[in-house]
């Protein structure tokens, strides 16, 4: 099932580019670029490495398309 | 259509294939077309393997070299901050990448063609191969050094024996997945493509005296493919899909 995500507005609310999240969360910037165009559900392990980087709950982050991300 | 008949069509047409190139070869071997043919034919590739095989370096290396222009402008955008640059350069570079491997097979599979009694097109094959191969690696090594610039996590140098291994362990999970994803698929072409190989060439050894080497040769391959997938699925199971 697809996933909405809101990656893109958490990085630019860190102020940092692709290759910078990708290098704190273990991941290339390619596939930083498909996860935030919806291209590739990342893993579990990623989605929480992502959340902690973030500082929000991966709810705020992930959602089944067609719910809402938790404000 | 329904998925039985499709499949029972499938295997009508395999078979028809099958039977219409096995039965042309022993047509043409029975006939004594052959000997005329062959000569023919041997003249022909004589002449033709050198002027196609510089023919495919020359417009391989020159679309791979073309591509790569591109591939730096893009990112020579990227560079000034526009993010959504980057994947449009690392599809230039692949593409530059696949042209480059497209002229060493060619290069390397016209060579045997040149194998004919007329020497001068052998010497003239072999010179293009050994010209090609030096080519190849060090534009490869280029292309490979701009990849690992827009993607600095990656490891590994073309000129390593262990290149491919070093590579693969450098890729994070979505790049593990897209890679098997594409050898799943080229392992069920790999065995279509086999398996019918061996079905002419069983029909042919049916028809016509000879030995068997050929089909050995294709059992083995068709052996080592089942064996090497089997021995994958099983360790990417116990390691979790982590480095090879």
């Amino acid at each position: 099932m697809p996933l909405a995500n809101r990656v893109k507005e958490h990085r630019a609310r860190l102020g940092i580019n692709q290759q910078e999240l990708g290098q704190r969360i273990g991941a290339s910037r390619q596939t930083v670029s498909l996860i935030e165009r919806g291209d590739y559900n990342p893993s579990i392990t990623l989605a929480l490495r992502m959340a902690r980087e973030f500082g929000v709950p991966v709810e705020e982050i992930f959602a089944l398309e067609g719910e809402d991300t938790h404000e | 259509m329904n998925k039985t008949v499709k499949f029972v069509l499938m295997m009508l047409a395999s078979m028809v294939v099958g039977g219409v190139l096995g039965f042309g070869v022993i047509w043409f071997g029975m006939n004594g077309v052959a000997a005329d043919t062959l000569a023919a034919l041997e003249n022909g590739l004589a002449l033709a393997i050198p002027v196609v095989q510089a023919l495919a370096i020359l417009v391989c290396s020159l679309t791979a070299a073309r591509y790569m222009k591109k591939a730096r402008r893009f990112a020579a955008a990227l560079d000034a901050g526009d993010e959504d640059q980057a994947e449009p350069a690392l599809q230039a570079a692949d593409t530059a990448i696949n042209l480059l491997e497209m002229q060493q097979m060619l290069v390397m599979f016209l060579l045997p063609l040149s194998v004919t009694k007329m020497g001068l097109s052998l010497l003239a094959s072999s010179l293009l191969v050994v010209i090609s191969m030096p080519l190849v690696i060090l534009n490869q090594g280029r292309i490979v050094n701009f990849i690992r610039r827009i993607n600095p996590e990656k490891r590994g140098d073309v000129r390593d024996l262990k290149f491919n291994k070093e590579w693969y362990n450098s890729c994070d999970e979505a790049e593990r997945q897209k890679i098997g994803r594409a050898s799943y698929r080229t392992v069920l072409a790999t065995q279509m493509a086999l398996v019918t190989l061996l079905v002419v060439v069983v029909v042919v050894r049916l028809l016509v005296p000879g030995d068997n080497l050929a089909a050995w040769c294709l059992l083995a391959a068709i052996l080592t493919l089942k064996v090497s997938f089997w021995a994958g699925c099983s360790r990417a199971e116990k390691k979790g899909g982590e480095a090879l």
